[in-house]
């Protein structure tokens, strides 16, 4: 097999691509930027029209950056040594998840879900699980993952997680580490940048395990840049065991959230039943919202 | 551009009009999610807007919007693999990766091989294939010097023939087969 790829690519470019933005978009683009002012320099403006304010300007400049230099370094060491990595506020939930059902694009879901029973058969093991009450949505169906999502609580998510292996706080793998669930407890327990409660015995779907509750350290070294809040680090990851992985997963937690976390055994691997809170205050409630549907899960074996 | 550089509205919406379908094509290819790409080129298109006035040569216009784009790309791509557990996946699709003895390679094998590629290399590949950028305005629009354009470049290439020829070894069997009943 060979691939000319600028032809190949080209050609599936041409297939591949949306031919036209959706109409909505670009009304939505000059909705928004119809009252929304411009970035103006006045600092440049006035360079366009005098060489002496140019000159005027430059020294202005020069001179600021000096201050800030001379302030800055002597901010810093006033703090060198006691200072701990800034700490957001917990964030506000995110208003962008959709609660109407619809997949996520190029994904299949079960969407809304009614009171009734699911099965996931594309996890490992298949798991069924019954929802007792309406406000509950799969946006997603595949790979390694359930979610379950309230849809009164956006950020809050119910997630089954399977072949889990402990990654460090820079999502990097941990030379050498076995990927049991005990395994996974005991790595968990030992990161210094976590605060994980004692693990208690547990049982879910006939599999046993451990739960812990986690939640991130506020002087925790920031893992992760890219988190909805800081400090936040990684915790695990899972791939695709096929020749040709189509799938992976990576779990964090980040400053303001909270994880209650079931590891359970499954011939040698950990599965991960999570629930997650968006804010950290509110897990006992989300964890007593989900126990029904914990109580009803069964993994086929 | 120069109007819209001062202010003009009108002007602008002209400017986005013009753009909006090969800023939404690019988005989609690199992002590989609609909705993904939605907010990629609302974000680079208001950003234009804003930072218009600033935009020291009218001719770098398209350059500059090239740049906006990749940079909502990055940083929509980031969040979206953090805000959870994230799964990354193939679409299902049926085993199909062309005929061997013609050399041939079925369009779905390459699209399976480039949702199997970081978002950056996507990114050098849509910049060159899609939107025909040289290697120096690749560069650019991903704010890299020159050779790390060109290598990254080079590496998407090589590996996403890599990622073809392996699975044209697998035969497509590395397709899930994601299938529930409620």
């Amino acid at each position: 097999m060979r691939i000319d790829t600028d032809t190949e690519m080209q050609a599936w470019i041409a297939d591949a691509a949306p031919r036209e933005a959706p109409d909505w978009l670009l009304e939505s683009v000059l909705r928004t930027t119809a009252d929304l002012p411009q970035e103006r320099s006045a600092l440049r403006g006035a360079l366009r029209r005098s060489r002496w304010l140019a000159a005027l300007a430059g020294t202005a400049v020069a001179a600021a950056l000096i201050l800030a230099l001379v302030v800055g370094i002597s901010g810093w060491l006033r703090n060198v040594g006691v200072s701990a990595p800034p700490i957001q506020p917990a964030p506000t939930r995110p208003s962008d998840i959709p609660a109407d059902g619809g997949c996520e694009a190029d994904r299949q879901c079960l969407g809304l879900l009614g009171v009734g029973s699911y099965s996931f058969e594309y996890f490992h093991p298949p798991v069924t699980l019954r929802i007792p009450e309406d406000g509950w949505q799969n946006r997603r169906g595949s790979g390694g993952m359930v979610l379950l999502e309230p849809l009164d609580a956006p950020g809050d998510e119910l997630l089954l997680l399977e072949r889990a292996a402990p990654r460090t706080a820079e999502n990097t793998l941990v030379p050498g580490s076995a990927q049991t669930a005990s395994a996974l407890v005991a790595w968990l327990e030992g990161r210094p940048d976590l605060d994980v409660t004692p693990p208690t015995a547990t049982s879910l779907g006939a599999l046993s395990g451990s739960m812990v509750d986690v939640t991130v350290r506020d002087d925790a070294p920031d893992g992760l840049s890219d988190c909805p809040a800081h400090p936040c680090v990684a915790l695990a990851r899972a791939q695709d065991p096929a020749e040709m992985p189509t799938w992976v997963w990576e779990l964090t937690v980040w400053h303001g959230s909270a994880l209650r976390i079931h590891i359970l055994d499954v011939d040698g691997t950990a599965l991960l039943v999570v629930v997650r809170a968006w804010d950290a205050t509110q897990l006992d409630a989300l964890a007593a919202r989900v126990q029904p549907i914990l109580d009803s899960l069964v993994f086929n074996r | 551009v120069e109007l819209a550089m001062q202010g003009d509205h009108e002007a602008f919406s002209a400017l986005a009009a013009a753009s909006v379908d090969r800023l939404y094509s690019a988005a989609t290819l690199i992002l590989r999610d609609r909705s993904s790409a939605d907010d990629a080129v609302q974000d680079a298109l208001v950003r234009a807007w804003v930072g218009l006035p600033r935009l020291r040569d009218p001719g770098r216009f398209e350059a500059w919007l090239h740049r906006l784009l990749v940079n909502a790309c990055y940083d929509i791509a980031r969040t979206r693999s953090r805000r959870r557990a994230e799964v990354q996946l193939l679409p299902a699709h049926e085993p199909s990766v062309g005929d061997p003895s013609t050399g041939v390679v079925d369009r779905e094998a390459i699209d399976r091989a480039f949702r199997r590629l970081s978002v950056e290399h996507r990114t050098a590949l849509v910049l060159r294939h899609y939107i025909g950028l040289s290697v120096p305005e690749i560069a650019r629009a991903m704010s890299v010097p020159v050779g790390t354009g060109k290598s990254r470049l080079h590496h998407a290439e090589q590996r996403l023939r890599t990622a073809i020829e392996a699975d044209s070894r697998a035969g497509g069997r590395s397709q899930p087969r994601d299938r529930w009943s409620a």
